[in-house]
């Protein structure tokens, strides 16, 4: 019988778990251990990229319920208590909502303020609540034994501190109360919307707990903690997820903390790749990276660098399956672009003549009028590259070899032909090497593709076939065009995030199939001074969705408060539905690309004005 | 203030119901017109709300029936519109001692439309008590309209939909009511990431709506756990509320719940009613990204809301 699995959607949502969930699959990574140590840190990343898993990760249920043959090391180097702060789209949009437009621009900010505050506290308890030790007296990791005097001791000073009254003095009292209070804000907005602006400053001056500082309160609380269980002054972090969505003077607020003097708390931000709170980082009083903090980036410009996180990922799902250790490839084959081992046991040669890679280039020459020219220029005889010398092989023939490979799959008149075109387009992709490298790394998508293929896995364990992995990938590439269809755009003009994204996925697919043969086509964009103020915004979307990728020139300037001349490349998930080589070429200016499109068939552009909109949703 | 109460029930007699006040819709499709029709020389005061622009299809000849019909005609922009139904709403209240009877076709109304006007009865309901049958004509089939234009918005419905989380660390679970529209579901679970995906699936008396319902949602329902996938019966609006409320009740005692209503409007409306006894979940809308569609009338379907002031909490500021 199939396993009842979580479907692609519930699949890997680490926010909804808890943190002995988070252990049971984790893979430490290099960003991991990064994180970990004893510094201020923002950790940088699109949606799915696992900044969620790795601030969890720190939390010290998570940390004591993981079982990994590192986990111990790690526990031991980590001498802080992680206290998550989690944050998503949905309550983002309750904060911004807040007043329902009918208190102004600071009343709002108070209200705001006050409500992430309150939620910071209240995840500051949780974490109290989570280092008691169990009533057996063990002591997990970082658990202490908190005799109730001592609970209730605490319990009464946080009242005071956050201004809280009428509590059961315990952790799990004031967890309530907190959670009492976000219901009395709503109720405070409310009447605020009613009332109107005259009188409103004295009367939310009577709300004294509006007013509360954010790191103050915690680095208060923190410190009667510790003092009460006489622990001398310990470290703490405050790990803050999805940080865009905070108010802009919490997220400032955090920013200017971390060149604070309070040694008793370090900050872990994670933050998309690009979001306005960038700019508080490029002021001249900003905390600078490297030295007030580290900068973590959770994408992989090389598909080279996933791998090992890749692999150690597919151990794991292996390992939930109880499939005995494979080598990834026994279970998933080679690439198509790879040159194994078997190429060249077989004939001494990859490239001899009746070699696999020698018939793919000797198809392409008799096909490909271009190609042929290319190659007869160079001197290249396609029926005797085995005959080259090492370093010409490498310059003339290795190096055009995944060009060449896309080139002759996609002009080979058995892909053109009928139906299952995008199983087929996708085959091309099948492979341990190129999966992985379509998963760009990303623990979400790595997930839903590999999870639901390794549940296929017959039990004499034989490869999964290339038309299944194909089958898996279209509709990974498939559900996330529909994500990137429902980004918002607040143009009144036809662009949007997937029309750009498409245009240059399928501008590469052209260059490397159709045009003259290059042997080097470009294959990144960079976002030159053509680009209008409205591309580069709606860029930004697409790069914190995860559907373009930043490729740093500089690997220590990796914050991007601007997108103009940097240079990007399409995510290779999108690679099976458009047909682009999985690897980094040169650039090409992204305004050359969009100015040779064709208009929109149907522009998106509203034709009828505002209403048009509005009626077409009236209409179901 | 005070709070307000909502109690829903099966509502059979709206065709020959006398109301204080009628709110139609002006639109482009032909069904704005078709509830309107089989309500002739009614008395009472009888609106049609239409649009600024986009008057396309049969929006001039709807306007000239609603006109020739003595009904009153609204034509204004979204940001009016809350303004211009609350005078409304409030002239008719301050003409009428006790409770009223409001009748409401929701079926060319869009759904930032039909939020803003729960919301003013939900407000309105506290000092008054409103009772009001929402009328929904369910469509000829169409084929699924081209998404091939942009997505403008996906949020709450309105503000006063964004639903407030006391423990916004809860999981995150989102009820979807399905369309026929290809990808839009799909796009939206994306965007929100839940934890939990619980779907209602429409039955309708229009059979063709099931081949395309059954293609476009395809893959979602592949991957949705069985047990998870509710169906509804399109002509019986009570129980799908009565459903959809005692999922949202169960759901809230252990997650954060945002409502996605695509389909047919009366899920959309049962959602917004839903919210309204449930405050903490969210409705949102994923709006755009549709070309116009001449829909056709073919059956009539109703509910009887009543909002009044909740005698069992009464809350004054």
């Amino acid at each position: 019988m199939k396993p009842q699995v979580p479907s692609i959607f519930e699949s890997f949502n680490a926010r909804a778990l808890t943190p002995a969930q988070v252990a049971k699959r984790f893979v430490p990574s290099k960003q991991f251990r990064d994180l970990a140590r004893r510094r201020h840190t923002i950790v940088l990343g699109p949606r799915g990229s696992g900044k969620t898993t790795l601030l969890k990760m720190l939390q010290p249920a998570a940390l004591e319920a993981w079982d990994h043959s590192e986990a111990e090391e790690i526990r031991q180097s980590i001498d802080f208590t992680g206290v998550y702060i989690a944050t998503d789209i949905a309550w983002g949009e309750q904060l911004k909502s807040l007043g329902e437009g009918q208190l102004g621009t600071k009343t709002q900010a108070i209200f705001s303020v006050a409500t992430f505050t309150t939620h910071v506290f209240r995840c500051l308890v949780n974490t109290f609540i989570s280092r008691k030790a169990g009533v057996e007296g063990f002591k997990g990791f970082r658990q202490l034994r908190i005799e109730p005097g001592i609970e209730r001791a605490i319990a009464a000073d946080l009242c005071k501190e956050w201004r809280l009254v009428d509590v059961v003095p315990s952790f799990m009292g004031i967890r309530h109360a907190l959670s009492s209070r976000l219901s009395t804000i709503k109720e405070l907005v409310t009447c605020e919307a009613l009332l109107g602006p005259g009188g409103r400053d004295g009367r939310l001056a009577q709300n004294g707990f509006l007013f509360l500082d954010v790191v103050q309160g915690c680095s208060n609380a923190i410190e009667l903690f510790d003092d009460a269980l006489e622990q001398g002054e310990t470290r703490w972090a405050l790990m803050f997820d999805e940080l865009e969505l905070a108010p802009d003077w919490i997220s400032s607020l955090l920013v200017r903390s971390i060149r604070s003097s309070d040694q008793r708390l370090l900050f872990k931000l994670a933050l998309n790749p690009f979001t306005a709170k960038s700019s508080q980082l490029e002021t001249p009083l900003s905390p600078s990276s490297g030295q007030d903090f580290d900068q973590i980036a959770l994408w992989y410009a090389e598909k080279r660098d996933s791998y090992e996180f890749c692999t150690q990922l597919f151990g794991q799902l292996l390992e939930d399956r109880n499939i005995p250790l494979k080598n990834p490839r026994k279970l998933l084959g080679n690439s198509y672009f790879e040159t194994t081992a078997d190429d060249w046991r077989e004939l001494s040669n990859a490239y001899a003549p009746g070699s696999r890679l020698a018939k793919r280039f000797k198809r392409l020459y008799e096909v490909d009028i271009s190609f042929r020219e290319y190659m007869d220029k160079k001197g290249l005889d396609v029926d005797r590259l085995d005959q080259l010398g090492p370093n010409q092989r490498a310059s003339d023939v290795r190096k055009i070899a995944p060009i060449v490979a896309v080139r002759e799959f996609f002009r080979s008149a058995d892909w053109l032909e009928g139906k299952g075109r995008s199983r087929k387009r996708a085959s091309l992709y099948a492979g341990a090497e190129s999966l992985f490298a379509i998963s760009e790394g990303n623990p979400r998508w790595f997930i839903a593709i590999m999870g639901d293929l390794l549940n296929r896995v017959n039990q004499k364990h034989d490869r999964i076939p290339e038309e299944i992995q194909a089958d898996e990938m279209q509709k990974a590439a498939e559900r996330f065009v529909a994500m990137l269809k429902t980004i918002p755009t607040e143009s009144r003009t036809s662009e949007s995030a997937f029309r750009i994204v498409k245009s240059v996925a399928r501008y590469f697919n052209r260059l490397v199939v159709k045009e003259q043969f290059r042997p080097e086509p470009p294959g990144t964009f960079k976002v030159d001074g053509a680009c209008s103020g409205e591309i580069v915004g709606i860029l930004g979307q697409a790069l914190n969705a995860g559907a373009i990728v930043y490729v740093p020139e500089d690997e220590g300037q990796l914050f991007l408060s601007s997108l103009r001349e940097k240079r990007f490349r399409i995510s290779y998930l999108l690679a099976p539905s458009y047909g682009f080589p999985i690897r980094l070429g040169p650039p090409v200016s992204l305004s050359a690309i969009l100015g040779k499109r064709a208009a929109p068939a149907i522009p998106g552009m509203l034709p009828f004005g505002e209403s048009s909109e509005e009626q077409a949703d009236a209409g179901r | 203030m005070r709070d307000v109460e909502i109690a829903v029930a099966p509502c059979s007699d709206f065709l020959a119901a006398d109301y204080s006040c009628c709110f139609y819709t002006l639109g482009y499709e032909q069904r704005s017109t078709f509830a309107a029709q089989r309500r002739i020389n009614q008395t009472g005061k009888r609106v049609a709300i239409g649009y600024y622009d986009c008057h396309l299809f049969s929006y001039d000849k709807n306007k000239e029936w609603y006109q020739s019909e003595g009904i009153e005609i609204l034509e204004c922009l979204r940001g009016d519109f809350r303004q211009c139904v609350s005078d409304v709403i409030s002239g008719v209240l301050s003409c009428i001692q006790g409770p009223i009877r409001i009748l409401v076709d929701i079926s060319s109304m869009d759904r930032y439309r039909l939020a803003t006007l729960v919301d003013l009865f939900r407000l309105k309901g506290g000092d008054a008590e409103i009772n009001v049958d929402f009328v929904y004509c369910l469509a000829e089939y169409s084929p699924p309209p081209d998404l091939t234009a942009l997505n403008r918005h996906v949020g709450p419905v309105t503000p006063q939909f964004a639903g407030w989380w006391t423990e916004p660390d809860k999981p995150t679970v989102t009820v979807v009511g399905v369309g026929y529209e290809q990808d839009k579901a799909v796009g939206a679970i994306e965007h929100v990431q839940p934890a939990e995906i619980w779907l209602f699936y429409p039955h309708s008396p229009v059979a063709e709506y099931t081949a395309a319902l059954k293609k476009a949602n395809a893959s979602l329902v592949g991957v949705t756990k069985q047990g998870r996938i509710l169906a509804y019966e399109v002509d019986r609006p009570y129980d799908l509320f009565a459903k959809l409320e005692s999922l949202v009740a169960g759901l809230e005692s252990r997650a954060n719940c945002i409502l996605l209503p695509f389909g047919p409007k009366i899920f959309a409306l049962a959602a917004l009613l839903v919210a309204c006894i449930h405050e903490k979940s969210a409705v949102w809308r994923v709006s755009g990204g549709e070309q116009p569609v001449d829909r056709i009338g073919h059956l009539l379907y109703a509910m009887s809301v009543k909002f009044r002031c909740s005698e069992a909490n009464p809350r004054s500021l």
